[in-house]
């Protein structure tokens, strides 16, 4: 009887061991591949959207939207993988004068009552050749109700670790566009048709 | 600011045709009679007037509109279309000004009905706005029929309707919706200019429906200031306050009906109906100018 017993317990225990090793091996590659696709979502407090146009020809005049949000989604094995999304609510356009944002906001510029959102989904995202840290993303940008596919070079600006928030990861891009191509074609003469974006984004992971 | 180009192409160039077309209806007016058929031609000459302006000030016509106030243009092409057979038939009008009074605020607030207003809120504004439009539809069409010496004042009265709504919307924030209403200000201004000009070549009659603003133009007229008032208000945030009196102001035309105006004769009835509907537009220019904080410092 205690042999026999004896024999149960060491077939159970090789069993059990056996059990646990592939589960901790399933795990562990269940997580290696979480990680190679990881979603992060954009940490709106620590990131920025802000644009620049000219002023009649003289200077550049700054402003930023104050309400925004997306997603990351980072494959480090494949980046073609990787996605990126943002919204970014036209109505939160802010250049520190409430008359001139009022007027943003107008039908003379965002029409942000009929054009809420501005949006970029990415299609494409590739490696820039020899450049560490750099990709080359193509989406669709869509503006003042005109979708158009651009495509912009963003930097990968670090990595890390949060207490509470976990995983970080960065990215800033910045890319011209004509607003003209959107159909904003108000006061041409005072503010400049090239319109440069800087994004510059902090996301947590999910 | 707008440059001298623009300012060619979307005021003095309409104005120019509109007044040559409305010269040609005053024309047939005197030669044929008020019988014609023809006097749908005046909503041609504002029609024309606006398209032209509208494509100096946009530059071009997108189809499918993208932007609220593009359909105003094809609101125009609609109007003309109903202003030809508006003055014959009581049924075919009733049916047409209700399903256009229906229709205009569905097409303008379209973002609205998609992207703010839920279910139940959109549907009692758009019961309301149906029924507002509904009812200044035909106050335009009483102020055609209740001012004395109506060819002088009426175009005199909606070019400073106009005027007042380009201003107020300017202010509110929206240089090019203001545009549009100062389309139809050089409308008016071209159409009373002309009027004066040849003055003796209308009959002498004071019977306002024997005049060349007949009901035939009103589709028009109500088509352009609902669409220019909603994307006003709706889009560029212009005061609410200022809105309902430039929309209530055409009415004030009613006093003409009282006896005691009636008693002072054409000419006193006519500066007191004008001067009640300057004094509500001003409020509602005044209105509009202390709520855009123009003595502010906040201008850029």
């Amino acid at each position: 009887m205690t042999t026999r017993l004896k024999r149960n317990l060491q077939i159970s225990f090789t069993i059990g061991v056996m059990v646990l090793v592939l589960s901790i091996i399933t795990f562990t590659e269940k997580t290696e591949s979480q990680d190679a696709a990881a979603t992060y979502e954009i940490d709106a407090v620590h990131s920025a959207v802000i644009f620049r146009a000219k002023h009649l020809g003289v200077s550049y005049n700054y402003g930023r939207f104050n309400d925004f949000s997306g997603s990351i989604t980072m494959d480090e094995t494949d980046v073609s993988k990787s996605k990126i999304e943002l919204e970014v609510k036209s109505a939160s356009v802010d250049t520190a004068n409430q008359k001139r944002d009022q007027h943003l906001r107008s039908p003379d510029f965002f029409n942000a009552k009929q054009f809420p959102v501005i949006t970029f989904k990415s299609t494409k995202v590739s490696a820039k050749a020899g450049q560490e840290n750099m990709l080359e993303v193509t989406g669709d940008f869509e503006l003042h109700g005109v979708k158009k596919s651009i495509t912009i070079d963003a930097e990968i600006t670090g990595t890390g670790k949060h207490p509470q928030a976990g995983e970080l990861i960065g990215f800033e891009t910045t890319f011209g566009i004509k607003r003209s191509e959107y159909g904003m074609t108000y006061g041409m003469q005072g503010v400049s048709d090239d319109i440069r974006i800087t994004v510059s984004i902090e996301a947590a992971h999910k | 600011m707008p440059t001298l180009n623009q300012l060619f192409f979307s005021l003095l160039l309409p104005a120019i045709v509109c007044g040559g077309i409305y010269a040609v209806v005053v024309y047939i007016r005197a030669r044929v009679g008020e019988k014609t058929h023809l006097l749908w031609l005046t909503a041609v000459a504002i029609g024309i007037g606006y398209i032209i302006g509208y494509i100096g000030i946009e530059g071009s016509v997108t189809f499918i509109p993208k932007e609220s106030r593009h359909w105003i243009f094809y609101f125009t092409i609609f109007a003309l279309f109903s202003s030809t057979y508006w003055d014959y038939s009581g049924w075919r009008q009733t049916i047409s000004q209700l399903i256009y009074s229906i229709a205009l605020p569905r097409i303008l607030l379209n973002s609205y009905f998609q992207h703010i207003w839920g279910t139940f809120e959109g549907v009692i504004w758009w019961v309301c706005l149906s029924i507002g439009t509904f009812i200044f539809w035909n106050i335009v069409k009483q102020s055609f029929s209740t001012i004395p010496s109506s060819n002088t004042s009426i175009p005199f009265i909606y070019f400073g309707i106009s005027g007042g709504t380009a201003l107020i919307i300017a202010l509110s924030g929206s240089v090019r919706i203001a545009q549009h209403a100062g389309i139809l200000t050089a409308l008016f201004a071209a159409i009373w200019i002309i009027t004066i000009v040849l003055q003796r070549n209308l009959k002498s009659d004071s019977d306002s429906n024997s005049h060349v603003f007949t009901i035939s133009v009103s589709p028009l007229v109500t088509f352009l200031f609902v669409g220019i008032w909603m994307n006003g208000y709706f889009y560029a945030e212009a005061p609410s306050a200022s809105v309902l009196l430039l929309a209530g102001s055409p009415f004030l035309a009613q006093v003409g009906q009282l006896q005691a105006i009636q008693k002072l004769g054409d000419r006193k009835s006519v500066l007191v109906q004008i001067g009640l509907i300057a004094l509500c537009v001003s409020i509602a220019v005044i209105i509009a100018v202390f709520r855009s904080g123009f003595f502010g410092e906040d201008v850029y």
